[in-house]
């Protein structure tokens, strides 16, 4: 029995999330954009390691597991990375281009207008 | 049951007040931050909660560091505190336990599990009464009066000794982590030599202080390992001790004896108090299920027990053996 099964307030709680995902994942673009546009700041990586960590926290809880799992990946990318310098960038940068798709998969899927805007904001 | 969940995600927070509604007639109250927690409990016009919820990474102030501060008032020093953790973070729940929590779930949270750890709160609060009695603490004055004395098999928490935790937390913490991430961690008991007689000879704060000492000096000659201990009732005291640490136990148990020595404790009535330790065997616990991990801590306890009543005889036997020759 799934956890939407279980509990009958989940569609609720995952409308609010899928709402909330659009700016998120604005948040982490412009993060990841800062510094000199190649190399982000390690601060902006740790805002958006947070950003991650919450969206793995809760993803898996509302039913959508792949996009939770990409954010762990993501994270744990990007905790390795500030502790040891690997894996590279652009294993971080690869590995966040997943998860953005993802993301703007069931932006699109759920809230269409969220996912153009966000669109807007990659292009 | 009255509780109180702390997250920094608003997502978290409302998903753990409807599972919590769900699973019972819980009265949930949620704070975004461990200073708004913190602001809440401090509130002298605020009820009493009965278990927490606590998200380990936060911004600023952690769970960990919130779950110490709660640990320090004196109204909150046996409330379950249930950490909320994501699975990766292995080294945070040592560290989360360490600090006084009793249990944790992982997010992404498997409602069935959430259920079970929150039913097993609420069956600890509902079986304890009245936990204060069952606390000892190095922080201790002189001796109080009127303390009753505890019974000699009852585990009891041992408060402000570095690694050491409640009975009941150390069981949730082993039988919580064989299902992911025992690797490498051993277990192993300490037991004191002729406990009994020591236990009759002592009186309530005697007692507590000779448990709480011995939990210093197990704890001392640990130190530079990531480890727990626990004080299990009758004596006997269990650790579990990560990262593939092999325990030479004899040189250990003579470290521990030493320390104690050292201590140069004595009896409530002046008395010297020179007791000592013996060890259990050592169990590895690596692929070990569920069941088989608590059987381990069993097997520690146990084992160190027998060997504690092997010596005491041995030593007996020993001088019968002189005096007969």
């Amino acid at each position: 029995m799934s956890n939407a099964d279980l509990l009958p307030g989940i569609a609720r709680i995952r409308a609010r999330f899928v709402g909330m995902l659009g700016d998120r994942l604005s948040e982490l673009e412009s993060l990841v954009a800062s510094g000199n546009g190649i190399v982000p700041e390690p601060a902006a990586l740790n805002d958006a390691k947070a950003i991650l960590h919450k969206i793995a926290g809760s993803a898996g809880t509302l039913g959508l597991q792949d996009l939770g799992e990409a954010a762990r990946t993501c994270e744990n990318d990007i905790i390795c990375y500030l502790d040891t310098g690997a894996p590279g960038l652009p294993k971080i940068f690869n590995d966040l281009g997943d998860f953005a798709e993802l993301a703007e998969d069931l932006l699109e899927e759920e809230q269409p207008e969220d996912a153009e805007l966000a669109q807007a904001v990659h292009a | 049951m009255r509780i109180l969940a702390v997250d920094d995600d608003p997502i978290i927070l409302e998903l753990v007040a409807e599972l919590l509604v769900t699973f019972g007639h819980h009265d949930v109250d949620t704070a975004g931050s461990a200073a708004e927690a913190l602001e809440i409990v401090g509130d002298p016009q605020s009820d009493l909660y009965d278990c927490f919820l606590l998200d380990i990474q936060m911004p600023e102030m952690d769970g960990i560091q919130l779950c110490r501060k709660l640990r320090e008032t004196s109204r909150y020093v046996r409330t379950p505190i249930l950490m909320i953790t994501a699975m990766s973070d292995k080294a945070y729940i040592d560290n989360a336990f360490s600090a006084g929590a009793t249990d944790y779930v992982t997010k992404p949270f498997d409602i069935n599990e959430l259920r079970e750890r929150i039913t097993t709160a609420e069956a600890r609060i509902a079986g304890e009464g009245a936990l204060t009695k069952k606390i000892f603490a190095v922080s201790r004055g002189t001796e109080p009066q009127e303390q009753v004395k505890v019974a000699l098999n009852e585990p009891v928490t041992i408060m402000d000794v570095d690694g050491v935790i409640d009975y009941f937390a150390f069981e949730n913490y082993v039988s919580q982590l064989s299902r992911g991430s025992l690797f490498g961690s051993t277990v192993f008991g300490f037991a004191i030599r002729g406990i009994a007689s020591l236990y009759r000879q002592s009186t309530a704060f005697g007692f507590e202080c000779l448990i709480t000492d011995t939990a210093e000096a197990i704890s001392d000659c640990l130190q530079g390992n990531q480890f727990l201990i626990t004080y299990a009732g009758n004596g006997a005291f269990i650790c579990v001790v990560e990262g593939g640490y092999r325990p030479d136990l004899e040189r250990l148990t003579d470290m521990v004896n030493l320390c104690i020595h050292d201590m140069d404790l004595h009896f409530c009535d002046g008395r010297k108090l020179d007791f000592r330790v013996a060890p259990g065997e050592a169990q590895r616990m690596i692929w070990r299920g569920n069941g088989n991990a608590m059987e381990a801590v069993i097997l520690a306890h146990q084992t160190a027990e027998d060997e504690a009543l092997r010596r005491e005889k041995m030593q007996n036997d020993f001088w019968l053996t002189e005096r007969a020759g």
